[in-house]
C-alpha cells in the first residue's frame, strides 16, 4: 500500500499546533520560556551552575544560592524558572523546618526562634505551624538560615500538582454528571479506547490526567506506545475529562497494517466507544469505502461508537471538474490559471496529493478497488527567482488495478515562499473529478473549496464525524475555519457533530490543542459519559445528543457543524 | 365461645386466663440489603390468647428508611426513601409461667405496601442534565419472624420489646427519560429478598 502512498496526518500536533500558530500569528503560551528553561538547565552551558549541595537545605534551593551569589540575580531568575521557584524583590518562599532545642522535644520554641532568624534576616514569615515555617527569605539569606542551629532542614513548600481540565468539560456540560450516581447499570463498565500514533509522556500523567489503570498497547512493529509522538496523549486527556469514569484503554499504531491489528483487536475487545483523531488522504474515494474506512465501519458495525476526526483542510482542498480549455493537456483551476498555488513558511516541509473520481470498484472482502482507468499526472512546483520551478513529478501508471491517485511529500524551501501542483491528463475518456489536498501552507490555497474536504475514515457511514469550534463561542471564525467540511462525495451529511477547540492539556499546554484532533475526544467522551451512567442504548444516546446539539450555522443539521456542537447539559 | 372455636380449629388447649392484648412500638429499621440504610419503624399489633402459650394477632408495621446513594446497581433500589408497610397475621409463641417477664417468638406473613421515592437531590441532579428519573416498587407479600419480652409494670400494662425480620421481595420498575427526546430506558427492578428489613424497638402492652 505503500506504494499508492497513502498518507496519514496528525491532526493537531503538527497541522493544530501550526494552524493555531500561523492563524493567531502568536506562540503558544507554553513555548515563550521554553529557551530560558534549556539555557538554564543546559549542562556546559554559559549559565551551567556547578553542583552542589548543602546538608540542611534541598539541592534546588543550595543551587538557587549558588546561582545566585555567582552569577547573579537574572541567572538565578532564570534557574528558578526551571524548579518552580517563585522570585519576588529578590526572595523566595520555603519552609524552614525547626529542630527541638537540645535536650527538649518540642519543636515550639524552635519554630518562634527560627521565625525571629527569618525577620532579622529580612525575610517574612507567611505561616507557622508546629515545627514547620513558612517565609518568603531572600535568596542571598538562604545559606545563613539554612546554618541556623535551629533550622533541620530548609525547603521548597510542597505544592498542589495543578490539573489540566479542558475548557471544553465545562462548555458541553459534562462537569455536571460528575456527582451523577450510575442510574441502573447492571455492573457494566464503559470501555473507551483512543486510537492514535503515540501517547509520548503518558507514564506522567497516570493518576492525574489520565486514569491510573489505563491499559496501553501498541501496534507499531518496535512496541513503543509513545513513539515519541504526543498527541495521542493529548486527546486521551480529553477523553479523561470529559468521561473520568471510563476505563481507558491506549492503543497506538504507525501504518495501514497496525492499524488493521489494531482494529482486529478494538473488535475483540467490546469497547463502547473509540476515540479516533486522525485522518487519512488518498485512503479512499470518500464515499465511505476503502481499508480505512472499512476499518471504522466494521468497528461501527459491531456495536462501538466510532468517533473520529473529520479533518483539518478546508483551507487546503480543491475539487472541480478537469478543465481544459486551450486543449493543451493542463487543467485550468477556476483562477484562470494551471497553477494551484499555496504559500508555505520556511523550512515547513509541505506536500500534495491529489485523486480523481476513477476509483472504479471497491471489494469489502478482499479490500481493493478495481476498474481505475483514467490517467492524470501531478507536477510540483516551487516559486523561485520569480518563476515556477518543476521540483517533482508524481506520474504513476493506471492500467486498471491501480488506485487513481498521486502525491508529492514533504518538499521544503530555505525561505519562505509559494508552491504549486499542476495537473496534466495522461491518458483519459472522460472528464474527471480532481481533489488535490494540500499541507505545510500557512494559509488558504488559492481555489480553495472546503466543501466535501472531510478526510477519510470520517466518511464512513458509521462515523461519528467531528468538527471543530472554538471553546469559548462555538464559532469557526477566526480560528477554526480550518475544520474539514462535508458533504461525502456520495452526499451524505458530515461531520454529526463539532466541539471545541483550541482547549488546554497536560501535554500540549494551556489553551493550545487546536484541530478536530482535539474536538474528537469531546465527543467521544460524551457518548462514553451516557453510556457510563445510563443504560441508554448506543443509537439512543446519539439521538438525544443531536437533540441537545446546539444548533448552529444553517438551521438543522449542515455539512459544517453537524446537528451542532456537542451538549450534555439540560 | 370466641375463645372455643379458635382453639378448636387451631388444636391447643384453651388458656385458663385468655386475654386480648394491643400494643404499639418504635425503634430502629433497617432495610437489610443496603448495611448503611436505617432510620425509623413503627408498629402495633394486637394479639388474642389461644392457649397458655399461644396467641394469634394481626401486626401493622411502618418502616423507612434511606437508601445511600450508590446503592442501585442494575435491580437494585437508587438513593431514596424506602417505605415497607406490612399488614400482617401470626402466631406467637408465648413462654409459659406466672413471673412478670414473658418472653415470646412470632412469626407469620401478610402483605406489604411499598414505596419508593427518589432522593431529591439525586433527582434534580439529574434534572441539571436534562433527565428525569422514576422507581415504582410493587406491593409485595411478606412473612415475618419476630421475638420479644413483656414485662409487667403495672396489672395490665407491659414494658415490651420486640424485634422482627420482614423477608419480602423487591418487585419494580425504573424509568430513566430524557426530557429534550423524550427518549426513555426502562428496566425493571427485582430480588426475592430485596425488602427485607429489620424493625426493632420498645414500647407498651396493654391487656385488657
Amino acid at each position: 500500500m505503500n506504494r499508492r502512498a497513502i498518507r496519514f496526518l496528525v491532526f493537531a500536533a503538527a497541522a493544530g499546533l501550526a494552524a493555531a500558530a500561523w492563524i493567531s500569528g502568536e506562540p503558544g503560551d507554553g513555548q515563550a520560556f521554553r529557551p530560558a528553561l534549556s539555557e538554564a538547565v543546559q549542562p556546559g552551558s554559559a549559565n551551567a551552575v556547578v553542583e552542589t549541595s548543602h546538608p540542611k537545605m534541598e539541592q534546588a534551593l543550595t543551587r538557587l544560592a549558588e546561582t545566585w551569589k555567582v552569577r547573579g540575580a537574572d541567572a538565578a531568575r532564570a534557574f528558578s524558572h526551571t524548579r518552580g521557584i517563585d522570585i519576588e524583590d529578590g526572595r523566595v518562599r520555603v519552609v524552614a523546618e525547626a529542630a527541638a532545642i537540645a535536650g527538649g522535644t518540642s519543636v515550639f520554641p524552635s519554630a518562634r526562634v527560627v521565625a525571629a532568624r527569618i525577620s532579622s534576616l529580612g525575610g517574612t514569615v507567611a505561616s507557622s505551624f508546629r515545627g514547620l515555617v513558612e517565609a518568603f527569605v531572600p535568596v542571598a539569606a538562604l545559606e545563613s538560615l539554612a546554618g541556623h542551629p535551629l533550622v533541620s532542614y530548609l525547603r521548597r513548600p510542597l505544592r498542589p500538582r495543578p490539573m489540566t481540565v479542558s475548557e471544553g468539560v465545562a462548555r458541553i456540560g459534562a462537569n455536571l454528571w460528575g456527582d451523577l450516581s450510575p442510574f441502573h447499570i447492571s455492573g457494566r463498565e464503559t470501555k473507551i479506547c483512543v486510537l492514535d500514533l503515540g501517547f509520548m509522556g503518558y507514564e506522567s500523567l497516570k493518576g492525574s490526567e489520565l486514569p491510573s489503570d489505563v491499559v496501553v498497547r501498541s501496534f507499531r512493529a518496535d512496541r513503543d506506545p509513545e513513539a515519541g509522538e504526543d498527541h495521542g496523549a493529548a486527546c486521551a486527556e480529553i477523553v479523561y475529562d470529559v468521561a473520568p469514569g471510563a476505563k481507558m484503554f491506549l492503543a497506538n499504531f504507525s501504518t495501514e497494517g497496525e492499524h488493521r491489528d489494531a482494529v482486529n483487536w478494538i473488535l475483540s475487545q467490546g469497547f463502547d466507544v473509540v476515540s479516533y483523531s486522525m485522518g487519512w488522504i488518498n485512503a479512499g474515494d470518500g464515499k465511505g469505502t476503502g481499508p480505512i474506512s472499512q476499518d471504522a465501519q466494521q468497528v461501527s458495525d459491531n456495536g462501538t461508537a466510532w468517533v473520529g476526526a473529520a479533518g483539518n483542510s478546508a483551507l487546503s482542498h480543491f475539487i472541480g471538474d478537469f478543465n481544459d480549455p486551450d486543449d493543451d493537456g493542463w487543467m485550468e483551476f477556476p483562477n484562470g490559471t494551471e497553477f494551484l498555488s499555496w504559500t508555505v513558511p520556511a523550512l515547513v516541509p509541505t506536500s500534495a496529493f491529489l485523486n480523481w473520481d476513477d476509483w472504479g470498484t471497491w471489494n469489502p472482502l478482499t479490500y481493493e478497488y478495481s476498474g481505475s482507468s483514467q490517467d492524470f499526472d501531478l507536477y510540483f512546483y516551487v516559486f523561485d527567482n520569480g518563476a515556477w520551478r518543476l521540483m517533482d513529478q508524481s506520474v504513476g501508471l493506471q492500467t486498471g488495478t491501480q488506485w487513481p491517485t498521486e502525491d508529492l511529500s514533504e518538499w521544503t524551501f530555505p525561505q519562505t515562499t509559494s508552491w504549486a501542483v499542476r495537473i496534466r491528463r495522461k491518458n483519459a475518456t472522460r472528464i474527471c473529478r480532481m481533489e488535490v489536498f494540500v499541507d505545510g501552507n500557512s494559509g488558504p490555497i488559492a481555489n480553495d473549496v472546503p466543501q466535501e474536504s472531510i478526510l477519510v475514515p470520517a466518511d464512513a457511514a458509521g462515523s461519528i464525524s467531528v468538527g471543530a469550534v472554538d471553546w469559548s463561542n462555538d464559532q469557526r471564525e477566526p480560528y477554526h475555519v480550518y475544520s474539514s467540511e462535508g458533504p461525502t462525495k456520495d452526499g451524505r451529511i458530515k461531520p454529526e457533530f463539532c466541539a471545541p477547540s483550541g482547549v488546554s492539556t497536560k501535554s500540549f499546554g494551556p489553551r493550545n490543542f487546536y484541530g478536530t484532533s482535539a474536538s474528537t475526544p469531546h465527543v467521544a467522551g460524551a457518548v462514553a459519559l451516557l453510556r457510563q451512567k445510563t443504560s441508554l442504548s448506543l443509537s439512543k444516546i446519539l439521538e438525544i445528543l443531536a437533540a441537545r446539539a446546539v444548533d448552529l450555522g444553517d438551521p438543522g443539521k449542515d455539512d459544517i457543524y453537524g446537528a451542532g456542537r456537542i451538549n450534555v447539559k439540560k | 365461645m370466641r375463645r372455643a372455636s379458635l382453639a378448636l380449629v387451631l388444636g391447643g388447649a384453651v388458656a385458663a386466663s385468655a386475654a386480648v392484648r394491643v400494643s404499639i412500638m418504635g425503634g430502629y429499621a433497617a432495610a437489610m440489603e443496603w448495611s448503611s440504610a436505617h432510620d425509623f419503624g413503627i408498629s402495633a399489633a394486637a394479639e388474642l390468647d389461644l392457649t397458655n402459650f399461644l396467641a394469634v394477632g394481626a401486626r401493622l408495621t411502618h418502616s423507612s428508611v434511606p437508601i445511600p446513594a450508590g446503592a442501585s446497581s442494575g435491580t437494585e433500589l437508587s438513593q431514596g426513601r424506602l417505605r415497607i408497610t406490612p399488614v400482617a397475621l401470626f402466631l406467637q409463641f408465648r413462654w409459659p409461667g406466672a413471673g412478670r417477664l414473658k418472653p415470646y417468638l412470632a412469626a407469620g406473613g401478610g402483605y406489604s405496601f411499598n414505596s419508593h421515592v427518589l432522593a431529591a437531590e439525586a433527582a434534580a441532579a439529574w434534572d441539571l442534565v436534562g433527565f428525569s428519573v422514576e422507581e415504582k416498587v410493587e406491593n409485595t407479600t411478606v412473612v415475618f419472624a419476630g421475638a420479644g419480652f413483656d414485662l409487667a409494670v403495672g396489672p395490665r400494662l407491659f414494658f415490651n420489646v420486640h424485634a422482627q425480620i420482614i423477608v419480602a421481595p423487591l418487585s419494580g420498575t425504573w424509568t430513566l427519560t430524557d426530557t429534550v427526546t423524550g427518549e426513555k430506558a426502562t428496566g425493571s427492578m427485582s430480588g426475592s429478598n430485596g425488602l427485607n428489613s429489620l424493625v426493632a424497638g420498645i414500647g407498651l402492652k396493654y391487656q385488657f
